[in-house]
């Protein structure tokens, strides 16, 4: 899919060149090893970065810029995977083919190198509000989580099943961590990130590899650095819980979570992307089917499979009184896949739509770049045909067998304070 | 078949009228994988009250356009999402202000998905016991919204705009009015609204005109459609001032959230006087209060507006209005910041023409840029087709815009007598 190379030990570089897209997607990504302390100092850091350079000291300037470059898309954000965490910046920008403009690249280029090597907070003149103002920016991002009540559910379910654990910590990092974060440990952050992140840098677009090379060693050179192995883990709790919380609201929220011996590292991960698909990752899936079309206690009844943690998750939006009800016709769907009740067209449809989900990623540049960021670890030979035909050859026993693995561990309950809407 | 060239964004259209009237568009994307295709009828929330063809003057209960998109799915034979899923293709569907869209995409068996789409949306089947299911599943639609902070700030500055309008009216009506909804209220609407001279049919991707322009005709010459029926919509009178102008509910959030409405005077207007007043708006709105203006910069260090903070403007051929809000501890002062940018007279904007020039560079680019994406042109396309303006014209009458264009745009937003503020403030001090 991408061509590899190494720009230096530590820092790699994808490209596919591609005359689909009449855009140029690039994405810089910085991953470290995730802690509940680094993932809030660096979502400060990725805002500061984004809003304050030597080229556009303001966040008005910056914005500015971006449009005098024919609307290029230019932002830092934080994500994990696994028990990594990576600061990213992504970049959208029109080809220069379809403008006037030749330089544009240059220039784009010239506000990244900016952005990521002379931020305004090494200055000594520095202005600490700014500091302060970003801080509470991110801090009001994590709070607000909890007004979307499903997210907030899975946030309470993870924090519940896996305390202190990768699986659970944001991205964005906590509150009460965040509260204490100085300008001081933003500053050591970011020389930790330049200096010894791992760092994979991606293009795709209608470009030339070896042209690509010369911008960014022009631009964005970095040293070398250590790269590490990373790890997936599937501890297994011992005992089922049941947690029930309430709140202000009408709908209440049933997650379900389940264990399993997989993740994405795993001979069997195919197995579990077909065994979630049967289970609820469609609209003819069986969570669907039955909790929705056959007893119409739901909008929305679905399942996901977190494949670093190998934990698999069914949600609903029920009714508060609806709960035991809604809870039985889950469960009664994992045993039929247990018990081998697989029909020939759910099992027929579930393989259609994972290839065709796959398939489609092929027209989204910014999708190419983030599925094959999460394959190529696990498959090095990683294409997207080679993996769907993986699902081609697994049978109904299989999944019937690995279903049988899969341990229901806890029942979040995010319920109505009056019991009934 | 007939076909129209955009040479500077390097894409060609094709497109044909049917004999019963439908209308079929093809935008075939070199080196695309999937195709997309949509099937839309000119039929959304706000029409509610209207006179058949040949029949008696009709007020429909709240949220039944929704609720038909919904049972469409459902036939004797089963659910039309399973044989969707059989083949492969992401089926859905959505119903907003003004349109009721119905589509899949698929990187295989487009021909057969194609039918499928054709056959499901034009063969109604409907039982009282069926309707009465569904209910149970949108009541918890709708509640799941209700819980949703964003949008009840949304609708409810919406609500605040309009005195008689249906477009105060929820899309998905409320738990009482759908329970009203029978069987033959959904066939009547479907004999209404989806026939195909009411609809259109676009398809974007892998798509190769002439054989898809075929299989559309040959579907549609099995099927008997009555005359094109002539549909009288009676829409409420509507003055250019608000309805409310300030309301605040509170809500389980941790922070108040704003949202300050300006609605747009009634123009009835469609086809390029449309989408040059649209474009005006948005670009003067952009150029004030957008990102890199000078009013989010000072809003921005003074700690009114957050991350969250937004300003828009959408339009209908019937109704339209701004919104510019933000989540903020300081909900009072924010909305007197904005009604004060809004007293500033035009001719103090003295950048203005040099902001002109930024913003539709800017406009050229993420144009560019969304049409890499082919949902993106599918859910636009018809919407400018049924407003009579060509997504393709969006660049050249961008770059035609000029500085009386966004004063008079401005003057619209002025209007003291449109502004309304609709807050929601948290229910206790948690967190």
């Amino acid at each position: 899919m991408f061509t590899t190379s190494t720009l230096a030990p530590g820092v790699r570089l994808y490209t596919m060149p591609t005359k689909q897209f009449k855009t140029i997607t690039l994405s810089i990504k910085f991953t470290t090893k995730l802690t509940a302390e680094n993932a809030g100092v660096r979502t400060v850091l990725s805002n500061l970065l984004q809003f304050s350079n030597q080229l556009t000291p303001t966040t008005t300037a910056f914005r500015k810029k971006l449009d005098d470059l024919y609307g290029t898309s230019l932002y830092l954000d934080t994500m994990k995977r696994g028990d990594q965490h990576t600061v990213y910046l992504n970049a959208d920008f029109v080809n220069d083919a379809y403008l006037q403009d030749r330089n544009l690249t240059e220039d784009v280029f010239e506000l990244i190198q900016a952005v990521l090597f002379k931020p305004l907070f090494n200055e000594d003149t520095f202005d600490q509000r700014i500091f302060e103002r970003e801080k509470k920016q991110v801090m009001t991002r994590v709070d607000s989580l909890y007004e979307d009540k499903s997210r907030y559910a899975q946030h309470r379910l993870l924090e519940l099943i896996r305390p202190n654990h990768p699986a659970s910590i944001s991205a964005m990092g906590e509150k009460s961590l965040l509260e204490n974060v100085t300008l001081e440990d933003v500053k050591q952050e970011y020389s930790k990130m330049i200096e010894s992140d791992e760092i994979s840098i991606y293009v795709v677009g209608d470009m030339n590899s070896e042209t690509y090379k010369k911008v960014l060693k022009k631009y964005l050179s970095f040293s070398a650095r250590e790269t590490s192995p990373r790890t997936n883990d599937t501890a297994m709790t011992t005992e089922y819980l049941e947690t029930v919380e309430k709140l202000d609201m009408k709908q209440a929220k049933l997650h379900i979570a389940y264990e399993t011996p997989v993740t994405s590292k795993s001979k069997e991960f195919p197995v579990m992307q077909v065994l979630n698909g049967v289970f609820g990752g469609y609209p003819h899936s069986k969570l669907f089917t039955n909790v929705r079309e056959k007893e119409s206690l739901a909008y929305y009844a679905s399942s996901s499979f977190a494949s670093s943690y190998g934990l698999l998750f069914a949600v609903s939006g029920i009714d508060p009184v609806e709960k035991e009800k809604a809870e039985a016709v889950i469960d009664q769907q994992l045993i039929e896949i247990q018990n081998g009740n697989i029909s020939d067209r759910e099992f027929l449809q579930t393989k259609s739509m994972l290839k065709n989900q796959l398939m489609e990623i092929k027209d989204s540049a910014r999708g190419l770049i983030e599925v094959y960021e999460s394959y190529h670890e696990i498959d090095s030979n990683f294409t997207l045909d080679g993996w769907a035909e993986k699902w081609t050859e697994i049978t109904k026993e299989d999944v019937s067998e690995l279903a049988k693995k899969v341990a229901k561990v806890h029942t979040f309950f995010l319920t109505t304070k009056e019991g009934a809407s | 078949m007939n076909n129209l060239n955009f040479e500077q964004v390097n894409e060609t259209l094709y497109y044909e009228k049917l004999e019963n009237g439908l209308e079929v568009y093809v935008l075939p994307k070199n080196g695309f994988s999937k195709s997309y295709v949509t099937f839309t009828t000119k039929y959304g929330s706000i029409d509610n009250h209207f006179i058949p063809p040949g029949k008696e003057e009709v007020r429909v209960p709240d949220g039944i356009a929704h609720f038909l998109e919904h049972k469409m799915f459902e036939k004797e034979d089963g659910d039309v999402f399973q044989k969707f899923s059989e083949a492969g293709a992401s089926a859905n569907a959505f119903t907003s202000f003004t349109r009721t869209a119905y589509l899949f995409s698929a990187t295989d068996h487009v021909e057969q998905h194609t039918k499928t789409l054709l056959d499901f949306v034009q063969i109604p089947y409907f039982t009282e016991a069926t309707v009465n299911k569904e209910k149970g599943i949108i009541a918890q639609e709708i509640t799941m919204y209700d819980d949703m902070p964003d949008w009840r700030l949304y609708f409810g500055t919406i609500e605040n705009m309009y005195h008689a309008h249906p477009v105060k009216i929820d899309i998905a009506g409320t738990i009482e009015s759908i329970q009203e909804i029978t069987a033959d209220h959904l066939y009547l609407c479907h004999e209404t609204f989806y026939h195909p001279s009411n609809m259109v049919l676009f398809a974007v991707g892998a798509v190769d005109p002439e054989s898809f322009i075929q299989l559309v005709k040959d579907n549609q010459a099995e099927k008997q459609f009555k005359n094109k029926p002539e549909v009288v919509h009676i829409l409420p009178e509507e003055t250019d001032d608000v309805a409310v102008a300030y309301r605040e509910m509170k809500m389980d959030v941790v922070q108040p959230k704003v949202l300050f409405g300006i609605k747009a005077p009634s123009q009835s207007l469609q086809g390029n006087a449309m989408l040059r007043y649209e474009l005006a708006l948005q670009t003067v709105l952009d150029s004030l209060f957008g990102r890199s203006s000078e009013f989010f910069e000072k809003a921005y260090e003074d700690g009114l507006i957050d991350e969250s903070y937004s300003a828009d403007f959408s339009m209908e051929s019937s109704y339209g209005f701004s919104m510019i809000g933000s989540d903020t501890d300081k909900p009072q002062e924010l909305i007197e910041r904005i009604k004060q940018q809004l007293t500033v007279p035009f001719s103090e904007y003295t950048s203005i023409s040099e902001q002109l020039d930024r913003t539709k560079k800017r406009k050229i680019g993420t144009f560019m840029r969304s049409l890499n994406s082919i949902e993106f042109i599918a859910n636009q396309f018809t919407r400018y087709k049924f407003n009579e303006m060509e997504l393709f014209q969006v660049l050249p009458v961008v770059e035609s815009l000029t500085v009386s264009d966004l004063q008079q745009a401005y003057h619209h937003l002025q209007n003291q007598a449109a502004h309304t503020q609709f807050v929601i403030l948290p229910s206790n001090d948690k967190k």
